[in-house]
């Protein structure tokens, strides 16, 4: 009652409501960057809304109430809001009327449901024609659902549909009324349209991930937040169908002749979860219901089943009790994996088992997970995704594993095809999302021999060695070793090392973000993901890096606390000024170490901001100063040598190579830097030469069968970078090989003449 | 597909042809921060020796991409040099700058723009890596 009184009386100066929705408006704020800021590392928001239920059901119940409250005052205030998102054109907005907020509130899943509620509420309801709008919102919402809910997906044309139904239907009134509080709000906008822009990008992932979630958003608009709970457990159930179902395909065969697996109970539940007759409910495993019609169409990620993945989401299951119940439930598997074993006598069929470990693993870190997004340590999307990625990435290393049985050759095929085309559609998504990147995949090779070794015999080898020699291990090694302890953060770092040295950046890449996710305290890995993303030219991701390593840095914890007190930090602060903030504190910590030792790895982190910025003379000096430290970290003259080169001075670069290449003469970017610096300088022969050696060594540090190898190991810009040496050299002919990245072909051509 | 970009007799074609190549190669945030930092259209109208005249045009402003021939829409700056001229920019034995101050360059258009042409190439360029 008192809020139409409040929205009739808006009209006696607009000025004043206004300042006190502004300090309002900043206190919600507040709330609203805690949403944003966390959705802005990844995409959906969806999880936001386990963390403040009470504000969704709110929503959600008063739904209908709010929308005839708040939908005059809708908000121009909404408006923005939406638009961010969806376009920067807010001027059409104006027209459009504010009924479409609530349905798009609705229909949206929520997204920001919550948000939109609270701002609504400190929005000054424009007053006259809200009297109008509240007839006109009845018959509105109708429309706008059914309208607005088809054009969900595509985030950038929700606009315009959204406003063609309305001006039709609101246009007599409402276009002098909303123009008339079109200057008020614009000063609201432009604050909002600033928060927008960062959400704008989840809101197009998130729509997105939504997108290939539900096809029904209709649904889904009327339970906006339950969609939070509920595609997290979908995928749950569904990967525990999957893993159950290649559970069944691997004990297969011996499924109809063996009498005991016919009637062991552990096969019977797979069986079940497979089927989706049961399913994992709160804390047990309960026979499925009515769900699977529901959801029928949902082929989750289409994940090559020839089987339609009829999911049975696990929605009522609130989230505590559901960690619980995966931990729970990833015991019982173990246990009755185990059980199994016992009771079958028979060597566990290693597959089966693993599969078994991988579920168990998989429940346990997803709990895990679940944990620490609980904690906010970590994004909840960023989780979401390593967890998917994880458990396809399992699930794919077991069906490689099981990739020599033949019974399930036939099957491997169409989700070969399947996974590979999920696999660009992946990194497609992570390539059109510059700023926002899930965590990508890491792709183990195939039939690494080292992986069918015991693990024992290997570790117990190394640790022999009186601590890791890790750059001497092969990348398949290193695979292996990670491929048995998924979880082992120094284990990813030491993959990650090796493949930087072997000039295969993007599985870096993946396998150094891997080793911070499961282990932030981990410093060298963050030293070291900071290079990768100066080779690739992230200047942010360099930024972030190198400042989670200054950050979690214990022996210079004081000296740090210093700097940032004396210089405060502007959050939006451009990122050239936060890189010389950095670079500073950096030099004080160098400075500030009283032993009067040079601490190598300030140098280096200097070092590498330092070449971000391109300010190669100071970067090479710092590398120099490490080297005085570690005269034998053959990285270090490789990481001068670069500088040179990239500065200009490839002459001198050189001899930095070599010595780097004496130390290690399988360190593969160090020769390939060699061949660019003779490309450089028109030495065409050198360089064709020296890449070829790098292509060389790519290859043999990997599973060499036959033709579909020797592709996925060797990298690209290798072949560009011979191919141009060799068009230089006016050889045609040797370009032909490098287009086909025939390295026989090309070793051959090279040495014969 | 970078063939056809070269001329015959030009040792600039295979400059162009790798610079093309590193465009395509070149992740796309990268790519689309040399493209805000540049924003321009680069006529390049490279001589060689036998006086013949060949014209490539580098796109950043839009696409991020190199062909042969003139601009398709106008181009911000038509840099006029000799094959050599263009082989030693690239190389960065040559700076941009003094080849203009020599007269080893010439420019037409805005000429400002012209010194962002060393960027270019030397985004090109393979980066050695750290």
């Amino acid at each position: 009652m008192a809020l139409p009184l409040l929205v009739n009386s808006a009209d006696c100066g607009p000025v004043n409501p206004l300042q006190g929705l502004s300090k309002r408006f900043d206190q919600d704020r507040g709330l609203q960057q805690d949403h944003f800021a966390s959705t802005s590392r990844a995409g959906p928001s969806r999880e936001t809304f386990r963390s403040s239920p009470s504000q969704a059901t709110n929503g959600n119940g008063n739904l209908e109430d709010a929308a005839r409250f708040f939908g005059a005052s809708a908000s121009h205030g909404q408006q923005p809001h939406l638009a961010g998102p969806a376009a920067f054109d807010l001027s059409a907005l104006h027209g459009a009327l504010p009924a479409p907020m609530p349905m798009h509130m609705a229909s949206s899943g929520g997204n920001n449901a919550a948000l939109f509620q609270t701002h609504t509420q400190t929005q000054t309801p424009p007053a006259a024609w809200a009297a109008d709008f509240m007839q006109f919102s009845q018959p509105g919402k109708q429309v706008e659902r059914a309208v607005v809910s088809p054009s969900l997906p595509q985030q950038q044309q929700w606009v315009s549909p959204a406003h063609s139904p309305s001006p039709m239907m609101f246009s007599p009134g409402m276009q002098p009324m909303m123009q008339n509080f079109a200057p008020p709000m614009h000063m609201q906008q432009q604050q909002q349209q600033m928060q927008q822009a960062t959400t704008q990008h989840d809101q197009i992932l998130w729509d997105r991930e939504f997108d290939t979630h539900l096809t029904s958003p209709t649904q889904s608009a009327v339970q906006p937040q339950s969609h939070a709970p509920q595609t997290n457990p979908y995928e749950e159930a569904d990967e525990l169908a999957r893993t159950a179902a290649l559970l069944l395909e691997t004990v297969g065969d011996a499924q109809t002749t063996n009498l005991k697996f016919q009637n062991s109970e552990f096969l019977g539940l797979m069986r079940g979860l497979r089927d989706r007759e049961v399913v994992v409910e709160g804390n047990e495993v309960v026979p499925n219901t009515k769900w699977a019609e529901d959801f029928q169409a949902l082929d989750l990620k289409g994940k090559g089943k020839a089987r339609t993945v009829d999911l049975a989401p696990l929605a009522a299951a609130p989230r505590v009790s559901h960690r619980e119940a995966a931990q729970r439930t990833s015991e019982t598997i173990a246990q009755m994996v185990r059980q199994e074993a016992q009771q079958q006598g028979y060597a566990p069929n290693p597959p089966s088992v693993s599969l078994g470990m991988a579920m168990t693993e998989a429940f346990r870190q997803r709990a895990a997970a679940e944990q620490s997004v609980e904690g906010e340590q970590e994004d909840p999307n960023d989780a979401y995704f390593r967890q998917e990625n994880a458990d396809y990435q399992r699930y794919w290393a077991a069906q490689q594993q099981q990739a020599s049985t033949s019974h399930l050759g036939a099957a491997a095929n169409p989700q070969t095809a399947e996974w590979a085309h999920l696999q660009t559609d992946w990194e497609a998504f992570e390539a059109t999302s510059a700023g926002i990147k899930p965590v990508s995949q890491y792709i183990f090779q195939r039939n690494n021999p080292y992986l069918s070794d015991t693990p024992s015999l290997t570790t117990r080898h190394h640790l022999a060695h009186g601590g890791r020699q890790p750059m001497l291990d092969s990348v398949l090694e290193l695979e292996a070793e990670v491929q048995r302890n998924m979880t082992d953060a120094s284990a990813w770092f030491d993959l990650g090392v090796k493949q930087q040295a072997n000039e295969r950046e993007k599985q870096a890449l993946t396998a150094l973000a891997r080793a911070v996710e499961l282990d932030p305290s981990h410093l060298p890995a963050w030293l070291a993901l900071a290079i990768s993303h100066t080779n690739d030219g992230n200047r942010t991701g360099t930024y972030d890096a190198v400042r989670q390593w200054v950050d979690r840095n214990e022996k210079y914890a004081p000296a740090v606390a210093r700097h940032w007190s004396a210089h405060p930090e502007r959050v939006d602060a451009a990122i050239g000024e936060r890189f010389s903030a950095l670079i500073q504190c950096l030099i004080e910590m160098a400075r500030g170490d009283a032993s009067g030792v040079v601490d190598a790895d300030i140098q280096i982190a200097l070092a590498v901001l330092l070449n971000t910025n391109e300010d190669y003379e100071k970067a090479q000096d710092c590398f120099r100063t490490a080297l005085a430290v570690r005269p034998d970290d053959w990285f270090l003259y490789n990481r001068v040598g670069a500088t040179m080169a990239n500065s200009g001075r490839a002459e001198e670069a050189l001899q930095y190579y070599h010595r780097a290449l004496e130390l290690n003469p399988l360190y593969i970017r160090a020769r390939f830097n060699l061949g660019i610096s003779c490309l450089n300088l028109r030495r065409f022969e050198e360089a064709a030469h020296h890449i070829l050696d790098a292509l060389g060594l790519q290859e043999s540090d990997s599973v060499s069968s036959g033709a579909d190898s020797a592709s996925g190991v060797t990298t690209a810009a290798l072949w560009d970078s011979l191919r141009t040496a060799s068009m230089h050299m006016q050889r045609p002919d040797l370009a032909t090989f490098c287009d086909r990245q025939d390295l026989e072909g090309a070793f051959r051509r090279l040495f014969c003449f | 597909m970078s063939d056809d970009l070269k001329v015959p007799g030009f040792q600039a074609s295979e400059l162009i042809a790798g610079i093309s190549a590193a465009f395509g190669e070149m992740p796309d945030a990268e790519k689309a921060a040399q493209i805000k930092k540049t924003n321009g259209i680069f006529e390049l109208k490279v001589t060689n020796a036998e006086k013949q005249e060949a014209v490539w045009t580098i796109d950043m402003k839009k696409t991020g991409t190199v062909y042969k021939g003139p601009a398709k829409p106008k181009a911000d700056v038509t840099i006029i040099l000799s094959d050599e001229t263009l082989t030693d920019l690239a190389s960065g034995k040559l700076n941009g700058q003094k080849a203009f101050m020599t007269g080893k360059l010439k420019t037409k258009g805005n000429m400002m723009l012209a010194t962002k042409l060393d960027g270019v190439l030397k985004a090109a360029k393979p980066k050695a890596k750290l």
